[in-house]
């Protein structure tokens, strides 16, 4: 105890000596103006007229591409942590009694798996994509407030800290704080009663990521709404800014909902509060705050990849996508209808009938502009001629994964389906279809396709779709078999499992969890090439010198981004590039 | 600088599409033929019954999907072809 007690300390000292080694450098960073126009007073190196050399560069950048960038970075990092977690959950379950960890250790491993890949991975990679080419698409110079949307990206890394907080700290505390075990939902009273103050420590990192989320939404509404160049109207406006746009609505509604209910249960934990407990609100209170957030929260992570799919995928069909406008109303109705859904993870909770009535019509309505959009990405794909470049493939695992996971939501969103199958490994199939199959997919297609623009260079080919396809089968292999687990019954978030042969045979569930780690390997080795191909082609891949790496022109589908990529190749006036300075006084075409 | 210049037909990679995900559906009838859950009665259009075997489950899986998503395609056929301006545009190259 005593030597935990010093260990703290020390860490918070080199904490207190870290804050003020960075409060000397303010009176620099005052003196650094981001205007394209301002110069840095501070004397330092520079690589750049704007921005200072090196990491505070990085630390202290405004421009929403290096912001984008950073989101990017960390987002593939916490891909890394969650994905090795999901590793570890799926070796853990291939013998009955488990073959790697403890109770604990695997629901804290699942626990943080959830968060990870949600609000450290999901959102953040999402928000990448925006900070990037949001600006370079409606043609704003930047975004409407770069600084917030620095503090933004920037309270993410404490906020992971945090939530992965018990893991540090356990070994030096001898288990006083140890990793939370609340799955992601957080459901009380469990949440409530786990004395362990690793809970409080994700509640807050996780509080803190929400924060960081509202105000990137309210700086992209804001961007959307006043930075766009003249010519970008509403009729004219892409449809990736259209995803964004009502992704940051829901953004601006759901999460600082969530912001609250996790101070009320702070409040709970420590202060004996009643909010969710039986003589308060009782429990069921907070499962109506986390849904009526976290349904919405699905929608949030997967209207900007539908916004991807839409915006990738005709450009290597070869034509503009079929009924643009279908798909920008479909977004909307799926941003308003994402708040009328949030009961049917509660149907088995015992709610009033009539209500579960409602909340499945409204599941069920909500299914329809998805597959309008769905409609619309086939007819595009019929009338095309495909080029199978690695985001077009991924965009095509993106809608066939979809459909999957999409097709057995709408049986989940049925009453007496949902009440057989709650709680059962054919839910984690259903969602894990959309949010690996679909969500991540579509990351990959944007990864790739706007590879070129901001690396400068090109990716491996061959790498690219040898990535696409391992994802591909392990994606189907591993939730194809949590959907058979799902129906034998295995039940969810179990370290550990025994059947009563009357329910299923042992050795049948053993083969299907066998099934799914297998393919969880493949998935594996899969994303293994990908960091190796980025970072291998990021650091010596061909580099680009057209501005249309991808022979959009021909099509007449060259869009702003690659536009203004093609003016930096020519003009070479870059943000932040190596040798810029030289190429622009010599007026050369930039090599870069 | 593309990676495949040449292109395929899009009509071709989505029937491709559509056979992957009904024998996907077939393959599951097969797997709940087997887990055989109770009550496992599958019923084609809710009156042709079918044996709860893997084979019976299968039928029920890829004639039930099959026809479902078939009727989507077809629409995407019928859509495309009738109110695609974009249609008829790109002759095979």
């Amino acid at each position: 105890m005593a030597a935990g007690d010093l260990v703290l300390t020390g860490l918070m000292a080199v904490l207190l000596v870290g804050i003020a080694a960075l409060l000397t450098r303010i009176e620099n960073w005052r003196s650094y103006t981001p205007l394209a126009g301002g110069g840095t007073a501070t004397g330092e190196t520079v690589v750049h007229r704007e921005k200072p050399a090196g990491i505070v560069r990085w630390l202290t950048t405004v421009d929403h591409k290096d912001i984008g960038l950073l989101y990017g970075v960390y987002a593939v990092i916490a891909f890394a942590v969650g994905g090795i977690m999901a590793m570890l959950i799926r070796l853990q379950l291939v013998t009955p009694g488990g073959a790697l960890l403890g109770a604990n250790a695997y629901n804290s491993i699942l626990t943080s798996h959830g968060i990870t890949m949600l609000f450290l991975f999901g959102t953040p990679i999402i928000a990448a994509f925006a900070n990037y080419f949001i600006p370079l698409l409606i043609g704003a110079d930047d975004m409407a407030f770069p600084r917030i949307n620095a503090i933004a990206f920037w309270l993410l890394p404490p906020a992971a800290l945090l939530i992965w907080a018990g893991f540090f700290l356990a070994p030096v505390t001898e288990n006083m704080i140890e990793p939370a075990q609340t799955a992601w939902t957080m459901y009380t009273p469990l949440s409530v009663e786990q004395t362990n103050p690793g809970v409080d420590l994700m509640l807050l990192g996780l509080h803190l990521s929400g924060v960081a989320a509202t105000m990137g939404a309210i700086n992209f509404i804001a961007t959307v709404f006043t930075e766009r160049a003249e010519e970008v109207t509403w009729a004219n406006l892409d449809i990736f800014s259209w995803t964004i746009l009502t992704q940051s609505a829901l953004i601006l509604f759901a999460f600082p909902l969530l912001g609250s209910a996790i101070v009320m249960l702070l409040l709970d934990r420590n202060l004996a509060t009643t909010f969710f407990a039986v003589e308060g609100g009782g429990p069921l209170l907070w499962q109506h705050l986390f849904w009526f957030f976290g349904h919405p929260e699905v929608y949030i992570l997967v209207l900007p990849p539908m916004g991807l799919v839409s915006l990738i995928l005709p450009k290597f069909a070869g034509r503009k996508l079929f009924g643009f406008k279908f798909v920008v109303y479909s977004t909307l109705a799926i941003g308003v209808l994402s708040f009328g859904v949030w009961a049917h993870h509660m149907f088995s909770t015992g709610m009033d009938p009539r209500l579960r009535a409602s909340f499945m019509a409204v599941s069920l309505a909500i299914a329809i502009p998805s597959a309008v959009k769905t409609f619309n990405w086939i007819t595009t794909m019929w009338n095309g001629r495909l080029r199978l470049t690695s985001p077009m493939l991924f965009c095509i695992g993106f809608i066939s994964n979809f459909i999957i996971g999409g097709v057995t939501g709408v049986f989940l969103a049925a009453i007496p389906v949902d009440l057989v199958l709650h709680d059962t490994y054919y839910v984690v199939g259903h969602f894990h279809y959309i949010v690996m199959g679909a969500i991540g997919f579509a990351a990959f297609a944007g990864i790739y396709y706007w590879f070129p623009v901001f690396t400068g260079r090109m990716y491996q080919r061959t790498l690219g779709k040898a990535h696409f396809w391992l994802s591909m089968i392990g994606t189907n292999v591993t939730f194809f078999a949590m959907l058979a687990l799902g129906y034998l019954g295995m039940p969810r978030r179990y370290a550990t499992y025994q059947f009563d042969g009357a329910i299923a045979p042992l050795a049948q569930v053993q083969t299907y969890h066998l099934l799914a780690t297998v393919g969880a390997v493949l998935l594996f080795v899969g994303q293994l090439i990908f960091v190796w191909n980025v970072v291998q082609s990021w650091l010596e891949g061909p580099k680009v010198e057209d501005g249309d790496p991808w022979d959009l022109e021909r099509d007449g589908m060259l869009d702003r981004e690659f536009q203004w990529f093609d003016r930096k190749l020519e003009t070479a006036v870059t943000d932040g590039g190596e040798d810029e300075e030289q190429s622009a006084l010599t007026g050369a075409r930039s090599d870069d | 600088m593309s990676e495949q210049p040449a292109g395929r037909s899009g009509e071709r990679v989505v029937v491709q599409l559509y056979v992957v995900i009904v024998a996907l559906a077939g393959v599951m009838g097969f797997v709940l033929g087997n887990i055989r859950p109770a009550d496992l009665e599958p019923e084609l259009f809710g009156f042709i019954a079918l044996p709860p075997t893997p084979l019976g489950v299968a039928i029920y899986g890829l004639v039930t999907v099959g026809l479902g998503l078939g009727v989507l395609l077809a629409l995407v056929v019928v859509v495309s072809r009738r109110t695609d301006d974009e249609a008829g545009k790109r002759d095979p190259q």
